[in-house]
């Protein structure tokens, strides 16, 4: 049937389909990882009487009177802000290839000539294909929520549901952010030098949000954090859609 | 002429020039042989007309709506030189996705070619051979039902039976539909078989342009027999070949003329005939 937005989405679909899968499965099995860890990492506090001192040491949770929920707010921080970084890697791209991930150096794809003969403009594809991208970032991202909702349920623990979802809306932020930057890369760049730069990139985030002070900022949702990373993320699309419209393939 | 496709003046620079002042038409409902050796700069200008790429100089008009856009990309059917579809859709999926951008999709042609084809439809794209590849690529672009199929090289890969059907389905689309055809190739037997209009490239730019009649009548292949080694070979032929006092090459001169102008030079014209297309592209392709 004829509906020229509808195809362009279902491209999108099929491109994005093995990887949503995969990191879907992945979210299951650190659901299973989060209940084990919510469960033991709470013992240990309540033996220790650790969290009280944790707690005490950012300002910050104690103003959010997370209280005994810090823990499990804690571990549902670090699962997401990885597994944030790793899904957006796996999602992004700029529509004119195969994705952008870190195991392919090369981001166009000869069938980036099929893509571009469709009646879309440059501009069309690349944002439509950052809109998918991002769908089946939230996609993740709520299943992984309400999974360790519910175990959190099942185990009898507290359940921080507002810092829980916020976290989960900070991670599909910076999500967006990284996966319109790869789009915007896409445009300027092509080859192993584009692999490089976004490789260094997830990197330098993945480390940098490893450790106990950063899984802690991650807890705190702050506004102007989100307003940032969705005015950049904006800024970036409207590049990548700019530069595609006058690019060699 | 009314014409389907006017390429003029395009110039487009990568490490070399590859284009260096294209300029032809493709007349409307015409199939238009696009030749010319390797690094004509055949790829190079149906890249710009499809708006792949950029010219720095130049203009195309597609269609008689000016540059290409997404409005004439409808009307467009296209076979890339290069027939890799997605490495993460089937065959069956391709097409499903192909259909919804186009409001003329022809499901009948779909079945006809899919019979007649023999494409796995469940098969990922990826593991199709060569020639199915470029069978599923020529499919999609067919049942778009377009105003003007732009193919480079749309046989690469196909067996001569399946060569030989599609050069059937073009010339039964044109005959049915009105279609405009322009497809490049190195094979000039399926330019004689089906184009009823041919443009030759070399060097970036056009070098000859006309109806395949028109061609064959302008090239004639003429020998002549010369008695002194002093007769200089006018500039009007080329692609010569000497065998003693014996000279063969083309010229685009009526035998009459040839005869008139070699007579004072004591030259005999021994024979004119309509050289073959094959004659003509070598020669164009020495200079």
């Amino acid at each position: 049937m004829y509906s020229p937005i509808a195809a362009v989405f279902y491209r999108h679909w099929l491109e994005l389909r093995l990887q949503t899968l995969i990191t879907s499965v992945a979210v299951l099995i650190a659901g299973v990882g989060y209940g084990f860890g919510v469960a033991g990492t709470a013992d240990y506090f309540a033996t220790s009487g650790n969290l009280t001192q944790q707690v005490a040491r950012y300002e910050a949770i104690r103003q959010m009177g997370v209280g005994p929920a810090l823990i499990p707010a804690a571990i549902h921080a670090l699962v997401t802000a990885f597994l944030g970084l790793w899904a957006s890697a796996s999602f992004s791209g700029g529509g004119f290839g195969g994705s952008a991930s870190m195991r392919n150096s090369s981001m166009r794809h000869p069938s980036a000539c099929f893509t571009a003969s469709l009646p879309m403009s440059r501009a069309e594809v690349q944002l439509t294909r950052l809109v998918a991208g991002f769908g089946s970032l939230l996609a993740v991202l709520g299943l992984s929520l309400v999974l360790h909702v519910t175990i959190l349920l099942i185990i009898r623990q507290p359940v921080p549901l507002f810092v829980m979802a916020g976290t989960t809306v900070m991670a599909a932020i910076g999500g967006l952010g990284l996966m319109a930057f790869v789009g915007l890369l896409t445009v300027i760049s092509s080859g192993v030098l584009s692999g490089l730069v976004m490789y260094g990139v997830v990197m330098t985030l993945w480390l940098t949000n490893a450790g106990w002070d950063r899984t802690v900022d991650f807890v705190q949702p702050r506004a102007s954090l989100f307003g940032a990373a969705v005015l950049a993320s904006a800024a970036m699309a409207a590049l990548s859609a700019a530069f595609a419209r006058r690019k060699d393939l | 002429m009314n014409t389907a496709l006017k390429v003029d003046n395009l110039v487009k620079t990568y490490d070399h020039r590859a284009l260096d002042r294209m300029s032809f038409r493709v007349p409307r409902g015409s199939i238009c042989g696009f030749l010319g050796p390797n690094g004509a700069g055949k790829t190079t200008t149906l890249r710009i007309v499809m708006g792949f790429a950029f010219a720095e100089a130049g203009s195309v008009d597609v269609l008689g709506g000016g540059a290409m856009s997404p409005q004439l990309l409808q009307r467009i059917g296209f076979v890339p030189e290069v027939k890799e579809l997605y490495p993460f859709a089937r065959a069956g999926e391709m097409i499903r996705l192909t259909r919804g951008f186009y409001p003329r999709w022809d499901y009948q042609l779909e079945a006809e070619l899919l019979r007649d084809f023999d494409i796995p439809l469940r098969s990922w794209c990826t593991k199709l051979s060569k020639g199915t590849k470029t069978r599923l690529a020529l499919l999609l672009a067919v049942c778009r039902n377009a105003d003007l199929l732009i193919l480079d090289e749309p046989t690469e890969g196909l067996d001569p039976v399946a060569s030989d059907r599609l050069m059937r389905l073009l010339v039964q689309q044109v005959a049915d539909r009105q279609v405009t055809v322009l497809f490049s190739t190195h094979q000039l037997s399926e330019v004689e078989q089906i184009a009823d209009y041919m443009v030759m490239v070399n060097h970036g730019r056009a070098v000859l342009e006309g109806s395949l009649d028109e061609i064959r009548q302008r090239h004639q292949r003429v020998r002549i027999v010369i008695d002194n080694d002093r007769v200089e070979v006018p500039a009007a032929f080329s692609g010569w070949r000497r065998d003693g006092r014996f000279l063969t090459g083309l010229s685009h001169e009526a035998p009459a003329v040839l005869a008139e102008r070699f007579a004072a030079a004591g030259v005999t014209v021994l024979d004119a005939e309509p050289a073959t297309l094959k004659e003509v592209f070598l020669a164009q392709a020495e200079k």
